[in-house]
């Protein structure tokens, strides 16, 4: 910028160019006759805090005799004193450039120019535009705190400041997106978490390259080891008490600006099906719980490719009275039991999506009938064996069970695959699926630790917590297999 | 480098693993007939093998056996069961099949052309050999196939009817499968002496290679219903059928081999005449061989436990610690009564043995047995066997007297 009010006001105008929502306010302040002008978008701006705290100041209480001369010396001291005795405003900042006046004016700062003083002012005056803290919808639990992320940055650190009273949780902020520019904010504990972990997601973070990170999600595949693999290597979550658990195990997370979800890293298998209430709850309860959630990962994973197995290739696997009633039932039935799951399958995932995408109170009341009513009905058709929809109907409710929506949707698509390989080769090929399945699951690392840890590599104090949550009393180190700067917990 | 060779080796496993796979196609479970019970008869043309045999739908054989099996369910025509309520006519739950020839596998090949659905053996729950045919070839010849078939378990059952195998496979009970009628007689054992621990094909199998002479549970049939009744001998060296033991000759021998779970001992009072019932619930027997030079003779010792369930000579007795051992007395008298039945029958009658008794000689004498081994039937029949019984009541029921 130029220094000259005039000439910066017009190129200030011409950078704009023809958007009607900003607009420049000229006036003169009050005592001196200097001239100078505001420049904010309406709407985003908060316009009482800039009426009473910025154009009352400078208009109507203006500068006294005694000091217009301190005042009118050079740039230096008009920016000196503007700053120091008339914008009793937090937020202030000044800048000679002309491009950063005006992004942050279009993101509701009000830009301030004066005659006589080289660059701008920007004043923080963003109106707040954040909705309540609610419950988080992708993540409920019955117990725990009902308080989820919102799409405000600020909000979010907000919530994990105030969690507690912690000087060691360290927020550092970048910038991402090339041509639009958005905060990000890598949270850590400072001396708990691997220093060669945050640096490995600072750099991954500094080396992104896009346009404009519309949602956590963009972040969390641009940085993540491998793209073929189905299971995702970067774990998202709407709950902050989900998000302060990882940063005291010496995970990171990272947070973007407009979106409720917040990203931890690195992941590994067993945090997919373990959920916050765990530890909430009694051990005992806490560990069923979790026993039960493997358990339903695997049915929902094989149940129906064990279904057209044993059907199709090894009827003598089946107990022999079990056998008799499912000959009984699938009489009539005219298609091999590949197309039969495969039916119901896809109709119970169509279901699903309908009961995502539909307008909420229609939604759940629209896939418990659909449900209902195409297995009914499909069993009086004599389309599908009775038999199948039990083994569909438990694969759908044990799919539910998984705590991370993401981890559930691979294990929907996984489940497609086993079957295809269970009406090839029977159960041989569900056998060989699976290998294949735990193979990759084993080669897989997220942010260089291993995915199927603590299991493969074996880390015996780590399984305190994997398939049984042993005594919080008992826990007494950190996962080992993210080097924690300080193994040990106080519980 | 490291990237393609990891690749290439992927590739070449899966392509492997999928070629060396011996199961390709599928076939669904409502396409095979499941057997559950197998029977093998004496050669007995049925009539629609007679009515077929003269339209010239023959083929070389010669009439040796009639293979029966028994399939489940009984596919009606598919209609049929559509129109829902299969309750309303309960006809057979089952599904006889019969043909005969002279090579089971060549009869269970026949039935492809008489059934559109193929037979599969995974779920065989009891074979059921007649006495007929036991008695006319060797168990080895019989069970030839069915030992090599791997499509039939090994722990399928086997016992022998009396009569007819098609007999012992029918029933008239509406919904009632008689394969899986015989097989959970056997689960019956806790509540009876006088069934033989199950024969499995495998444990025929062993028994058969061993050489020694073996026992199947026997199977009489009346009216359509069956009955679990004594066991069919088989001589070691023919594995043919040779004779019978019968329920009292299985008791005697459930005391010798400690295989008492349950069951009634049943004598009459000394003085009245009246009934009185010993239920035996923990039993030990041990066979001592003892050996002399070359005198072989055997002494068993039997104890058992149980409780006085039944005594009809109420209301005179009270349950004094005289009358007790009185009692005690008379129920070993009736055990060394069984006792001595059975031997007498496995030496004396048949000539073989059928107790475990070479068995004995084999693990304490191993020296003695390889001497005796080869003709251990004909040298136990004239091994002096000496034996003593002693029971204790220990509680009486419920009775509060």
């Amino acid at each position: 910028m130029t220094g000259l009010y005039d000439a910066d006001l017009t190129s200030v105008r011409k950078a704009i160019g023809n958007n009607g929502d900003v607009e420049i306010r000229e006036f003169t302040i009050r005592g001196t006759g200097t001239r100078a002008a505001i420049v904010f978008v309406d709407g985003l701006m908060n316009n009482d805090l800039m009426d009473t705290h910025l154009i009352r100041p400078l208009m109507l209480v203006g500068i006294p005799e005694a000091e217009q001369e301190q005042f009118n010396r050079s740039s230096d001291t008009i920016k000196s004193y503007i700053s120091s005795q008339m914008l009793p405003v937090s937020e202030i900042k000044h800048t000679a450039r002309l491009l950063e006046l005006v992004q942050s004016v279009l993101v509701g700062t009000t830009g301030l120019l004066v005659d006589g003083m080289q660059g701008a002012f920007l004043v923080g005056s963003a109106k707040g535009k954040s909705r309540n803290l609610e419950e988080p919808l992708s993540e409920a639990l019955l117990r725990g705190p009902r308080v989820g992320f919102t799409e405000r940055l600020a909000d979010n650190t907000g919530l994990l400041r105030l969690h507690g009273k912690n000087e060691s949780l360290l927020l550092t902020r970048f910038e991402v997106g090339n041509r639009v520019k958005k905060d990000l904010i890598i949270a850590y504990m400072k001396d708990i978490a691997d220093p060669k972990l945050v640096e490995e997601v600072v750099t991954r973070i500094q080396k992104l390259e896009i346009d404009d990170p519309l949602e956590s999600g963009y972040i969390e595949q641009l940085i993540e080891e491998n793209v073929m693999s189905p299971f995702q290597q970067v774990q998202n979550t709407e709950r902050p008490d989900r998000v302060i658990g990882a940063l005291l195990e010496g995970r990171v997370a990272i947070l973007l600006d407009g979106t409720p979800y917040a990203l931890i890293v690195p992941v590994t298998f067993s945090m997919l099906l373990q959920s916050p209430e765990d530890y909430y709850e009694r051990w005992i309860s806490g560990s069923f719980v979790r026993l039960l959630r493997f358990l339903s990962a695997l049915l929902a994973l094989l149940a129906p490719a064990l279904y057209i197995s044993f059907i199709s290739f090894h009827p003598g696997l089946i107990p022999t009275k079990l056998a008799l009633t499912i000959i009984e039932t699938r009489q009539g039935v005219p298609f091999p039991s590949i197309i039969e799951a495969l039916i119901m399958e896809i109709a119970i995932e169509i279901l699903r999506e309908a009961g995502i995408r539909l307008p909420k109170p229609i939604g759940p009341a629209m896939g418990i009938v659909g449900g209902l009513i195409i297995g009914d009905a499909a069993v009086q058709a004599g389309i599908v064996s009775p038999f199948l929809v039990i083994v569909v109907a438990v694969t759908a409710i044990s799919s539910f069970t998984i705590p991370v929506y993401s981890a559930g949707i691979t294990l929907r698509v996984l489940r497609f695959t086993a079957m295809f390989f269970a009406a090839v080769l029977g159960l041989y090929g569900v056998v060989m699926f699976f290998l294949l399945l735990c193979s990759h699951l084993v080669i897989l690392k997220s942010f260089g630790v291993p995915y199927a840890s603590p299991m493969v590599p074996y880390g015996i104090s780590d399984l305190k917590d994997f398939l049984i949550r042993f005594p919080l009393k008992v826990m007494k180190k950190r996962p080992r297999m993210l080097k924690p700067n300080d193994p040990d917990r106080r519980n | 480098m490291n990237r393609y060779l990891r690749f290439t080796s992927l590739w070449t496993a899966s392509i492997l693993l999928f070629l060396t796979t011996g199961c390709w196609s599928s076939n669904e479970i409502e396409d095979v007939s499941v057997y559950v019970g197998l029977g093998l008869d004496a050669a007995n043309e049925s009539r629609f093998e007679r009515d077929i045999n003269k339209q010239g739908a023959s083929y070389p054989k010669k009439k040796v056996l009639t293979a029966t099996v028994q399939i489940v369910p009984p596919i009606t025509g598919k209609n049929e069961k559509q129109g829902g309520s299969s309750s309303s006519s309960p006809s057979k739950a089952y599904l006889n099949e019969q043909l005969t020839g002279d090579s089971i596998i060549q009869i269970f090949r026949q039935f492809a052309l008489r059934r559109d659905r193929p037979l599969i053996g995974h779920h065989l729950k009891v074979i059921v050999v007649s006495s007929e045919l036991a008695k006319r070839y060797s168990l080895e010849q019989v069970f030839d196939f069915i030992l090599r078939d791997n499509d039939i378990r090994p722990s399928c059952l086997v016992v022998v009817s009396h009569r007819s195998a098609l007999e012992a496979l029918s029933s008239t009970e509406p919904g009632e499968i008689p394969a899986f009628y015989l097989m959970g007689l056997v689960d019956n054992r806790y509540r009876s002496n006088k069934i033989i621990p199950p024969v499995t094909l495998i444990k025929l199998d062993s028994a058969m290679q061993s050489g020694e002479s073996f026992l199947l549970q026997n199977v009489v049939t009346a009216q359509s219903e069956h009955k679990f009744s004594g066991a069919a001998i088989f001589k070691g060296k023919t594995k043919k059928w040779i004779g019978e033991l019968s329920q009292y000759d299985l008791e005697g021998l459930s005391w010798i081999t400690a295989d008492v779970m349950g069951g009634a001992l049943k004598t009459y009072a000394p003085k009245t005449g009246h009934t009185v019932t010993f239920e035996p619930k923990k039993s030990h027997s041990t066979i001592i061989p003892k050996v002399q030079g070359d005198d072989i003779s055997f002494h068993i010792k039997v104890n058992a436990e149980g409780r006085l369930i039944e005594d009809w000579s109420f209301p005179e007795i009270p349950s004094s610690g005289g009358y007790i051992s009185e009692m005690e007395q008379q129920f070993e008298e009736e055990a060394r009564k069984q006792i001595k039945q059975v031997l007498n029958k496995m030496q004396h009658v048949y000539h073989v043995d059928v107790g475990g008794f070479g068995n004995e000689i084999r693990i304490k004498h191993p020296k003695v047995w390889k001497k005796v081994q080869e003709n251990w039937d004909e040298t136990f029949s004239h091994i002096p066997i000496t034996y003593e019984v002693n029971m204790r009541i220990t509680d009486f029921g419920s009775s509060t007297d």
